[in-house]
């Protein structure tokens, strides 16, 4: 009795902070809803379908037996030359034009920073279209406008005494690569702008103060205090372009010798899956997949968190 | 805390399962009553199908046919595949998207074996020629659609300005070519995504890279006839006369062909009304000729198989019986031929199971596209027709070595391998696939 006397006075507050801890966790309820439903649920799925295999016997056209076969589809997913082929493609593209369009994108973002806020506001939003525009329609856009039979640009660099074949196996890249940076460096340099008006302006004008010049200012001040906003840019830039699918998928249709079917990871698993019916493979290389992206995201993360951000 | 957690997970769950029912929900009662009907999918045009189902619809009492449009080949594939997985709503009849065996061997089929034969035997229903495509281990998995004749096509305006030869065979092809390229024109087109003309070649040599050899398959990628016809492609490509446009983006390409800078198509009567419609410089230049052959076949030859021959009948249809009538009749009658007639290209769908397709090779025939030289189709059709063989065999796993093969072929015309190196490699990927679907293989 002695012992339950204190704790009666504490019991209401104790009830009061639980209901605001599940009102607050309601709010997150349509999220967990969506993410079971919609990732979680396909993703057990995936691995209960990457555990087996369709297996024929005799001639093959019998009835097929679902086999068990363990980590069977995983040892072929890892031995497959093809995927990886796709994923060293997408990798060293991803190394090479990853940086290229932060920097557009954190050169344009300060250019901005520095501009009057009248002539930042002229230039935010029509640096932005870009990335307003669905991702198919962009691709079908630029499609054209490589095309060597209709587009606009072979002849242009024809006139300069260019012969650019955007569709060939050595420009395919470049095309691709083109089409991401007109489509992203807008959405970089919005979150790089973002987080630069976020800056309190007295650090500014102390380093002026000091003597900065405004390229000093920008490379010693501005640029390490964004540092978050690029880590973040540049994740999302991982995660997007090592799943890289509709783009090459479409440049696929104007130039099919070049874009094979297993270009790009995603584009291998969609055609095992989706052209070949071989589900089990498809959600094997899936598996492995999830789990490059995974990992290359998590050691950039790590890395580049390492160091003090201000 | 647990308790939330339980809440948690058993909210998740019943809205999982309200939605999983929702998905699953819905499926449709069998009909007790009243005529049967079937669904026909297909990605043609409206105006090529629609009337004859009308007209089937219109003749027949106790069956219907209801067209499901497909947005194209691989929206089929795909929709199939889910249907049959599902077992829900599947369609009765399928336009072929692939070949027989290899569907067969993806379990989509259904075996009509008992339905089918009767026809199959009766005499002069179906061109012998066109059975084989429907079969797979002695069974029948679809109508027989029968063949398009295939001949080339050249612009003979072009041939003639630069003062070469129409070919008869592909040692001609392949100098003409080269004669041809000295004044910047292109003697063929291969497009990088379709190894049809590889495969095209090896069946005219009387090859095939399948063969049953008693309870196993024979993988034959390096016969004599194979390589025969790897040589042809390699020289064409070696010598730099063929162009590589795609098919995909159908306006360019048209215009390419009508741009009198690539002069012979291998073509069929199906594509002729195409070209007329569309080519505006080059009408009335064409002319059809033969279809090169070998220099050292012993007999004019053409072939008979066509990829996606046989309108499938898939595994799940609950009315094989009527859906096997309903195939027979869309691809022999008269009344289905008739109705498949259009007025602004005065033309009919090629009756390619019939023995004798004669009565409509007329009307296949546009009136401008071949100029003076039309008078000279007829003949070149039906000896395509007569001399046309059907030695493919396509084994339980072809659906995954096409796709393989055409990824080889597009390394073939951009010169990163030689055909024989293709080849080499379709061999071993195929007996090894073979393999590891416990299929019985030699090779």
């Amino acid at each position: 009795m002695t012992a339950a006397q204190p704790r009666a006075p504490r019991a209401p507050h104790l009830r009061w902070k639980r209901v605001m801890a599940l009102k607050g966790a309601s709010l997150t309820l349509p999220f967990f809803l969506g993410f079971a439903l919609f990732t979680v649920t396909p993703m057990v799925m995936a691995l209960k379908e990457s555990l087996y295999r369709k297996q024929s016997s005799g001639l093959g056209f019998g009835d097929k037996t679902v086999e068990f076969v363990g980590l069977d589809n995983f040892v072929q997913g890892f031995e497959d030359a093809k995927f990886w082929a796709g994923m060293g493609r997408v990798a060293l593209f991803a190394a090479l034009s990853i940086p290229l369009i932060q920097l557009a994108g954190v050169g344009l973002a300060l250019l901005l920073d520095a501009a009057s806020q009248r002539l930042a506001d002229r230039f935010r939003l029509p640096l932005l279209v870009p990335y307003m525009i669905p991702g198919i329609v962009a691709t079908l856009i630029w499609i054209y406008l490589y095309s060597p039979a209709v587009g606009p640009l072979t002849p242009f660099f024809d006139l300069i005494g260019v012969h650019a074949d955007f569709y060939s196996g050595s420009m395919i890249w470049i095309s691709i690569g083109n089409l991401i940076a007109w489509s992203s460096i807008g959405f970089n340099m919005l979150i790089v702008y973002s987080a630069l008006r976020a800056v309190p302006p007295e650090i500014y004008d102390s380093a002026r103060i000091d003597g900065a010049s405004e390229w000093r200012i920008a490379w010693s001040i501005k640029v390490p205090l964004v540092r978050r906003s690029l880590v973040l840019t540049t994740v999302l830039s991982i995660i997007g372009t090592l799943q890289i699918f509709s783009d090459p998928m479409l440049f696929r249709s104007m130039t099919p010798e070049t874009v094979t079917r297993d270009f790009t990871p995603i584009m291998g698993i969609y055609d095992w899956a989706f052209s070949q019916g071989e589900f089990n493979y498809a959600a094997a290389l899936s598996i492995i997949l999830a789990l490059v992206v995974g990992t290359a995201s998590a050691l950039f993360y790590r890395l580049t968190n390492k160091a003090p951000t201000s | 805390m647990n308790r939330k957690r339980v809440a948690l997970a058993s909210a998740t769950a019943m809205v999982l399962s309200v939605a999983l029912g929702a998905c699953s929900g819905g499926g449709s009662g069998a009909k007790a009553e009243g005529p049967v009907t079937l669904q026909w999918w297909t990605w043609d045009e409206a105006r090529y199908t629609e009337p004859v189902a009308a007209k089937f619809n219109e003749t027949h009492a106790d069956v219907k046919i209801k067209i499901v449009k497909q947005a194209d080949n691989p929206g089929a594939a795909a929709n199939l595949r889910n249907a049959v997985a599902s077992g829900k709503d599947v369609p009765c009849l399928v336009k072929n998207f692939s070949e027989v065996p290899g569907l067969v061997g993806e379990g989509l089929l259904a075996d009509i074996t008992q339905y089918l034969e009767p026809y199959a035997k009766k005499k002069d229903l179906f061109i012998e020629s066109s059975v084989p495509a429907v079969e797979a281990g002695g069974k029948y998995y679809a109508i027989p659609t029968g063949f398009q004749p295939s001949f080339m096509m050249i612009n003979r305006k072009v041939y003639d300005t630069y003062g070469v030869k129409p070919p008869k065979t592909w040692n001609d092809v392949i100098t003409a070519g080269k004669e041809l390229k000295k004044h910047g024109v292109q003697v063929m087109n291969l497009a990088g995504e379709d190894p049809s003309t590889l495969v095209n070649l090896v069946q005219q040599a009387g090859g095939s890279w399948y063969k049953l050899d008693g309870d196993k398959w024979r993988v034959a990628f390096l016969s004599s006839e194979s390589l025969k016809a790897a040589d042809i492609v390699q020289q064409l490509v070696d010598n730099d006369v063929v162009a590589n446009q795609t098919y995909t983006d159908r306006p360019a390409l048209i215009n390419y062909f009508d741009s009198g800078k690539m002069v012979s198509l291998t073509t069929q009567t199906w594509q002729l009304p195409n070209y007329e419609l569309n080519y505006k410089k080059s009408l009335g230049d064409w002319e059809p000729i033969d279809l090169p052959q070998f220099s050292d076949a012993s007999s004019f030859v053409t072939q008979a198989h066509n990829a996606n021959s046989g309108l499938l009948v898939p595994k799940g249809c609950a009315h094989l019986k009527e859906a096997t009538e309903a195939g027979v009749w869309l691809n022999t009658s008269k009344d289905a031929i008739d109705a498949s007639y259009q007025k602004d290209t005065k033309q009919y769908t090629w009756p390619g199971a019939l023995p004798d397709p004669s009565p409509w090779v007329d009307s296949s025939v546009p009136d401008k596209l071949f100029g003076e030289y039309k008078p000279e189709a007829r003949d070149v059709i039906l000896k395509a027709v007569e001399s046309a063989k059907d030695s493919w065999v396509v084994g339980p796993n072809y659906t995954g070595v096409f796709a393989e093969l055409q990824d080889q072929w597009a390394k073939i015309v951009t010169k990163e391998i030689t055909a024989r190196q293709a080849l080499e490699h379709m061999q071993t990927f195929t007996v090894a696939d073979l393999k590891s679907k416990h299929v019985n293989v030699e090779g």
